[in-house]
């Protein structure tokens, strides 16, 4: 779940603006609501049992950007209530790391060194850790269905997310299996803002639930392909998994 | 970011058209053609500037695709889509023959090196350095030896030409260098002989062979494999000093660039040379500048894509160095040195020493395209802090000097003398 800032920064777009809007309330009415659509995509990947069963995951896999002809390895461990760790290994990078104990959002990567993150950063970081996702009322203060769009050739709903904090997220929910298929938000952070979009797809069962096993990122004009190959759920963590680095520790200390 | 190197040696090994041209097969021909709207369409659609300056691109599909359809050789194909990008006025927008780009992809071919630091100044080759353990240093090459001939072949015919075809060009110096260095380059452990003129005047030809580079092969994505080094040292004893051929291998580099600072944390100032560092990967000019920036909230500069700004924002290290911080560039640092020091130039964090910088700083990508050649585009471009576009424009130092033949042979550097004269005289 991820952020889309809406901006109307143009007065003289306004009017525009107000008349789109009335169109979309109108759709709106006749749109099942967010809440239900967002339930039953849960329901959909296994439904709330089925996440409540889980405490951790560790997913792997491998990202590529093609038009770079640059590979990598992914893994995401996450653990409830909210940690989470992604660490990335490219060749001719390193290993670039990024991670949420609970309180500090922090970033360490071979090329600018160790961070800590904050704003719609942190923002972002945490809510990608909440890991009961099942209770997505918990992550979101306003979730509306403003349309419907196809993705992919898939007839989705479109729903806008806001988040507790950060900024608003624009999910697309395929009508026929409730599976997200398509992700937009722009991230923002000190290097600036970039749209983002996030293709979804090839779900499969592991587990109790339906996962998915790629995702494309375009972002900034370059297109990452991530495919997860391995889905473990309720691993034995080292305790100190989601401890903060070294040079992370130092940057809390200053 | 991406090296210039490899794009480089192929613009002059394009300046010298090689023989044997081969008529176009029809589906050779087809594959041009897939290319052209390949190339076409990816500046339409990912060029940075949607509006192309006002470039009417769709007229100049329209004017050269005949031309294409009518192109008897791959040369002459390749020749247009070249036209058809030169159009924009921009560098980093090129195609690659196959056959070149093949070879260096392949790698094994062609990196045995002399070990000679070559400039070309007033339409001389000069030996500026020899690297350490090389063959020409084994062999006593000597700094300010001007290089008259390689394998027989004199240089300064191809000086004149390459010269006369970038005089207006802040690629002058580097295009000039690096034809130089291509002669002197070939498969490791051939030989080459070199005939230089010595500090007398004396002709003496050295026979050399070949090595492999200096410093360890990294690799990036599609470009060719690169050899990485970075050397630091204390130039006086209170003057800490780093150099580096690329910016690369972030792990190694940055840990290099921390080691050197924290053994000069009490030092007067500290050097950072970039004289003939190509470049490399963009972000590393933000990582190597948060250890001599102590202020969040700073960058270097702000690249401009399509899709939206991204902001070169510097992370200040735990602890950075603060003394005077001289940065040294000529007419062979490009990209990622450029951002560097054009940014630390106008965030007033290092002063700049040398000659001007090669003004080839944008971003780009290189791609195969259907008919084997290779294409590179820039996605970006990308103004310093202080609003300067440097593609072009190159950094302009703070203080000029470079060598003469006879500052070489009499062991001085004049950028570096001057450099270490700023810091002395820093009151800090």
């Amino acid at each position: 779940m991820k952020r889309l800032p809406i901006r109307r920064t143009l007065a003289a777009c306004a009017v525009v603006v107000l008349a789109a809007a009335g169109a979309r309330l109108r759709a709106a009415d006749e749109l099942p609501k967010a809440e239900t659509i967002l339930d039953k995509s849960i329901e959909a990947t296994g439904g709330k049992a089925a996440f409540e069963k889980l405490h951790n995951t560790v997913i792997t896999g491998s990202m590529e950007l093609a038009a770079m002809g640059i590979k990598g390895t992914v893994s995401i461990t996450k653990a409830e209530p909210d940690k989470i760790l992604t660490e990335i290994e490219i060749a001719g990078i390193g290993s670039i790391k990024e991670g949420y104990d609970g309180k500090v959002a922090w970033e360490i990567n071979p090329m600018q060194g160790a961070r800590i993150t904050d704003g719609d950063e942190k923002a972002a970081a945490k809510l990608q850790a909440h890991f009961h996702e099942e209770n997505w009322r918990d992550d979101y203060k306003k979730v509306e269905t403003v349309g419907a769009e196809t993705v992919d050739g898939k007839d989705c709903y479109k729903l806008v997310l806001t988040p507790n904090e950060g900024s608003p997220i624009t999910q697309f929910i395929d009508k026929k299996t409730s599976l997200v298929a398509k992700t937009t938000m722009t991230a923002t952070g000190p290097m600036g803002e970039v749209a983002v979009e996030i293709l979804i797809s090839d779900y499969r069962k592991e587990g109790d639930l339906l996962v998915a096993h790629k995702i494309q990122r375009n972002a900034g004009g370059q297109e990452i392909a991530i495919t997860f190959d391995s889905f473990k759920y309720n691993v034995d963590l080292a305790k100190d998994k989601f401890d903060l680095p070294d040079d992370i520790k130092a940057l809390v200390k200053k | 970011m991406l090296p210039r190197v490899a794009v480089l040696a192929l613009a002059v090994v394009c300046a010298f058209p090689a023989g044997g041209a081969d008529r176009l097969a029809p589906e050779q021909q087809r594959l041009n053609l897939e290319s052209f709207e390949h190339v076409w369409t990816t500046v339409r659609d990912k060029h940075w500037d949607p509006k192309l300056g006002g470039l009417d691109w769709q007229a100049v599909h329209d004017e050269l695709r005949p031309q294409l359809e009518r192109a008897a050789t791959r040369e002459q194909a390749r020749a247009v889509m070249e036209d058809m990008l030169s159009r924009l006025k921009q560098t980093h927008f090129g195609i690659v023959p196959a056959e070149v780009y093949q070879e260096i992809e392949s790698g094994g071919k062609g990196e045995g090196r002399t070990g000679i630091e070559v400039r070309v100044v007033e339409g001389r080759a000069l030996v500026v350095s020899t690297e350490p353990d090389s063959p020409a240093a084994k062999s006593a090459v000597t700094p300010g030896w001007e290089i008259d001939r390689v394998d027989g072949r004199p240089l300064a015919a191809s000086l004149r030409k390459i010269g006369r075809n970038f005089r207006d060009s802040t690629l002058h110096d580097l295009m000039l260098e690096h034809a130089v260095s291509e002669r002197l380059a070939g498969d490791e452990r051939s030989r080459v002989k070199v005939s230089f003129r010595d500090a007398r005047g004396r002709s003496t030809v050295v026979d050399l062979e070949r090595a492999r580079p200096r410093g360890a092969a990294v690799t990036f994505g599609n470009l060719p494999p690169m050899y990485f080094w970075v050397e630091s040292r204390k130039v006086r004893p209170d003057v800490g000093y780093i150099r580096f051929n690329l910016f690369f291998a972030p792990e190694t580099l940055n840990k290099a660039v921390e080691n050197a600072v924290r053994d000069c944390a009490a030092c007067r100032g500290f050097v950072i040379d970039l004289r003939g560092n190509r470049g490399g990967m963009g972000a590393l000019a933000m990582g190597v500048a948060g250890w001599f920036l102590d202020q969040p909230g700073l960058r270097l500069g702000d690249m401009f894509l399509r899709s939206g700004t991204i902001k070169f924002a510097v992370f200040p290290r735990p602890a950075p160095f603060r003394g005077p911080l001289a940065i040294l560039v000529d007419g062979c640092s490009a990209s990622t040195s450029e951002i560097f020091a054009g940014g630390m130039q106008d965030l007033k964090r290092g002063r700049v020493f040398g000659m001007r910088s090669a003004g080839a700083a944008l971003p780009s990508v290189f791609e195969r395209l259907p008919n084997r050649d290779g294409f590179q585009y820039a996605i970006a471009n990308y103004v310093s802090e202080g609003g300067k576009q440097l593609e072009g424009a190159g950094v302009i130092p703070d203080e000029t000097a470079g060598p003469t033949r006879r500052d070489l042979l009499e062991g001085r550097d004049p950028a570096l003398d001057r450099a270490l004269a700023w810091i002395e005289g820093n009151k800090n």
